[in-house]
C-alpha cells in the first residue's frame, strides 16, 4: 500500500487506515501467534521478513532522545537493527544443495558431487560432532530398565492368572452382572493380591503430583466463573458414563474434560506421566472429550444428575474430587475380573495421587479409607462386596468339591 | 543364551517374542549407548534422559505385539524414544519461567545466512579436551527449538533419508528438508556463538 507524506494535514488515524497488510501477510502473522512463537519455524521469505520485523519490536529503544534530528533517527534505527534479536539463520543455497546430495547419498560425502565435496565434509562434520559423547556408558542402566520391565511382567501375569482363574469372558460390563459374580472375585483377589510393587520413577510421580496442583487451580478458576459449580459437560448421561468419546458428551470424562474445553486447564495438565496414551499438546478443535478410556489418566468424581456445586459439602476434605485413573472401570472396560482394592496403574499399582474438594492433595497407598469408603465403587457394591466377603470369607484349604458333579481342583 | 552377533535388530526382536529371555537384554545393550547419547542431546539432561532410556524399552515391550517384523525396528526404538523425549520436553517447557527483562542478544554481522565452509567445527580426534567440546555441543543444540533439534538429532542419529524421516514424523517431504536446512544452519549459527564464547572467556 502507498504511503502517504502530507501528515500535516491528516490526523493520525486517518494515516494509520492506510497502511493494510496484504491477506498472505495477516495469515503468516496469525500462524506465527497461532503456535508457539518461540519455536515458529520460518520456512518462507514472507516468514523471514514478517519475522524479522517483529524482532525489531523486541529492540530496546533509546527513551533518553529528547529533540531527535534526523540523524539521531537514523542511528537509533542502526542501533535497532544491531540489537535485533537473532533471526533463524538460512543455509546458503550451495550448502542446501551440498546437505541435500550428502543425505540422498546414505550420509557419504564420496557420493556427492566434486564442487559440494567440501561443503558436504562440513555437513559430516556437524553429524560428528553431534552422535559423539564422552559420557560413560551406565551398565547398570541395563539392569535397571530390565528390573523396570520385570515389574511390569509380573503385574500383567498376576492379572492374567486372575482373569484365566475366574472364567475368562464370561463377565459382562455392566454393574449389576459384577455384583452377581463378586464372591468369585473377591476369593481369587484375596488369594493372589497384591503383587503390585516394584520401581518406578520418582520423576513420573512429581510430575503428576504437580499436574494435581495445576488441576486443583483449574478447579478453583472453573467453580469462581460458574456459581461455584463443578465442571459438567451436560446435565446427565447416556447409557452409561464410561462410554468416553463414543457418546462425547455424556460420559463423565467429558465433565472433566469441561476443564481444557473452557480453557482453564490444559490437555497437559490432566496427562499423566506414566499414561503412554495419554492426550497432550494442543486440544482438537471442537472437541468435548477424550478420544478414548486409554487416553484418560485421571479418574473424576461421578457427577449426579444436575452438578454439584463446590461448597455443598460441610466436610470438603474428605471428598476425593479426582484421582489417578481407576483400575476398576479400566478392567471392566476389558471385560476383565474387577480387583476392589487394586491401585491405580498410573502408578505401576504402588498407590494413587487424591485431589480432595478442598483443594488439598495426597498421595494413598491403598483406594479405600479408614471408613471403609473404596474410591473405586459406590456404596452398595462396596455393601455386597462386604456381605460376600463376611459370609464367605477366603479360601482356607478345607473346602471339598460340593457332590460329584461340582468341578473342583487343587494344586 | 543365542549367538547375537551375527543376527540383525529384527532377528532378535522375533527371539524375544518367541520366549528367548535373554533377547530383550541383547537388544537394550545393543542399542543402550546410542539412544542415552540421543536422548541425552535430545532433552539436554542425562538423569531425565536414563529415565526416557527406561520408558522406552518398556513400552517397546508392552507394543511388541503390534511390531510389524518386516518393518526396522531401530526407526522405531528411536521414534518412540524421540516422542517420550518431546512429552518430557514440552512438560519442561510448559513451567520454564521467562524473564521480560532478558537482554536481547547482539546478532552476528550478516548472519542471516550461513556458508558451512565459514564454520570450524573441529573433528574429535583434533579437539583437546573432550569434554569440553562435548559441553559446547550441548549448549550449542540447547539453543535450537525442539523440532529442529529432534528433526537434526533423527537424521544424524539415524542415517535417515529425507522421505523416511517424513514419514517416521509425518510431516511432508518438504518441510523436512527445509526443516533440515533450518536446522544445520541454526545449529551452525549457535556453534559459532558457543565457541566464540569459549574463546573469548579461556
Amino acid at each position: 500500500m502507498p504511503i502517504r507524506d502530507d501528515q500535516s494535514s491528516s490526523s493520525n488515524s486517518a494515516n494509520q487506515q492506510d497502511f493494510e497488510l496484504s491477506q498472505a501477510d495477516r495469515e503468516t502473522i496469525d500462524r506465527i501467534f497461532g503456535s508457539d512463537p518461540e519455536s515458529f519455524i520460518a520456512e518462507s521469505d514472507r516468514d523471514h521478513a514478517i519475522l524479522n520485523l517483529l524482532n525489531l519490536l523486541d529492540s530496546p529503544v533509546a527513551s533518553e532522545l529528547h529533540k531527535p534530528t534526523r540523524l539521531d533517527l537514523i542511528q537509533l534505527l542502526a542501533a535497532r537493527l544491531e540489537s535485533a534479536p537473532d533471526t533463524q539463520p538460512q543455509l546458503s543455497s550451495a550448502d542446501q544443495q551440498a546437505l541435500d546430495q550428502y543425505i540422498d547419498n546414505g550420509y557419504d560425502t564420496n557420493q556427492v558431487q566434486p564442487e559440494f565435496e567440501s561443503r558436504a565434509i562440513k555437513c559430516d562434520q556437524i553429524g560428528e560432532a553431534i552422535t559423539s559423547s564422552v559420557h560413560d556408558a551406565n551398565p547398570g542402566l541395563v539392569e535397571k530398565t530390565l528390573a523396570t520391565i520385570q515389574v511390569h511382567i509380573d503385574q500383567e501375569e498376576a492379572a492374567m492368572a486372575m482373569a484365566a482363574s475366574s472364567g475368562r469372558g464370561a463377565f459382562s460390563m455392566r454393574w449389576s452382572d459384577l455384583i452377581s459374580i463378586a464372591a468369585i472375585l473377591l476369593i481369587v483377589a484375596s488369594v493372589t493380591m497384591p503383587i503390585m510393587s516394584g520401581v518406578r520413577s520418582k520423576a513420573q510421580k512429581s510430575l503428576c503430583f504437580d499436574n494435581m496442583h495445576a488441576v486443583a487451580n483449574a478447579f478453583g478458576l472453573y467453580a469462581g466463573s460458574n456459581r461455584d459449580m463443578l465442571p459438567m459437560a451436560t446435565a446427565g448421561f447416556g447409557s452409561t458414563w464410561m462410554d468416553v468419546g463414543s457418546t462425547p458428551d455424556r460420559s463423565n470424562s467429558s465433565n472433566l474434560f469441561t476443564l481444557v474445553r473452557t480453557d482453564n486447564a490444559d490437555l497437559d495438565d490432566l496427562a499423566c506421566p506414566s499414561n503412554p496414551n495419554a492426550a497432550t499438546g494442543e486440544m482438537e478443535p471442537g472437541a468435548w472429550d477424550w478420544n478414548s478410556l486409554a487416553e484418560v489418566s485421571y479418574s473424576y468424581r461421578i457427577m449426579p444428575p444436575g452438578g454439584m456445586r463446590a461448597s455443598a459439602i460441610a466436610q470438603p476434605m474428605g471428598i476425593v474430587l479426582l484421582a489417578d485413573r481407576s483400575p476398576v472401570v479400566l478392567r471392566v472396560a476389558n471385560r476383565q475380573p474387577i480387583i476392589p482394592e487394586e491401585n491405580s496403574p498410573n502408578h505401576q499399582g504402588k498407590g494413587q495421587h487424591m485431589l480432595m474438594l478442598d483443594g488439598s492433595s495426597r498421595w494413598a497407598q491403598s483406594p479405600v479409607f479408614e471408613s471403609n469408603d473404596n474410591i473405586w465403587l459406590p456404596r452398595p457394591i462396596e455393601q455386597v462386596i462386604h456381605q460376600v466377603r463376611s459370609k464367605l470369607g477366603i479360601m482356607t484349604g478345607s473346602e471339598l468339591p460340593d457332590g460329584p458333579t461340582d468341578a473342583f481342583v487343587g494344586p | 543364551m543365542g549367538n547375537w552377533q551375527s543376527q540383525t535388530d529384527e532377528q532378535i526382536f522375533e527371539a524375544f517374542r518367541d520366549g528367548d529371555p535373554d533377547a530383550y537384554r541383547e537388544l537394550i545393550e545393543r542399542h543402550h549407548d546410542d539412544l542415552l547419547r540421543f536422548l541425552t542431546r535430545m532433552v539436554g539432561d542425562r538423569a531425565a534422559a536414563e529415565d526416557i532410556f527406561q520408558e522406552t524399552f518398556l513400552q517397546i515391550h508392552i507394543s511388541a505385539a503390534t511390531f510389524d517384523i518386516s518393518r526396522r525396528f531401530r526407526p522405531w526404538l528411536f521414534t518412540i524414544a524421540a516422542n517420550k523425549a518431546r512429552d518430557m520436553l514440552r512438560k519442561k517447557n510448559r513451567r520454564k519461567t521467562v524473564e521480560l527483562s532478558a537482554p536481547i542478544r547482539k546478532s552476528e554481522p550478516g548472519a542471516s545466512f550461513i556458508d558451512l565452509l565459514g564454520v570450524d567445527i573441529p573433528a574429535p580426534d583434533e579437539a583437546l579436551d573432550l569434554a569440553q567440546r562435548d559441553e559446547q555441543v550441548q549448549r550449542a543444540l540447547d539453543q535450537l527449538g525442539p523440532a529442529l533439534r529432534e528433526v537434526l538429532l533423527l537424521a544424524y542419529f539415524q542415517r535417515m533419508s529425507y522421505a523416511q524421516i517424513a514419514e517416521d514424523l509425518g510431516i511432508p517431504l518438504g518441510t523436512v528438508k527445509s526443516r533440515m536446512h533450518s536446522a544445520v544452519a541454526a545449529f551452525a549459527r549457535s556453534w559459532q556463538v558457543v565457541s566464540k564464547d569459549h574463546d573469548k572467556s579461556a
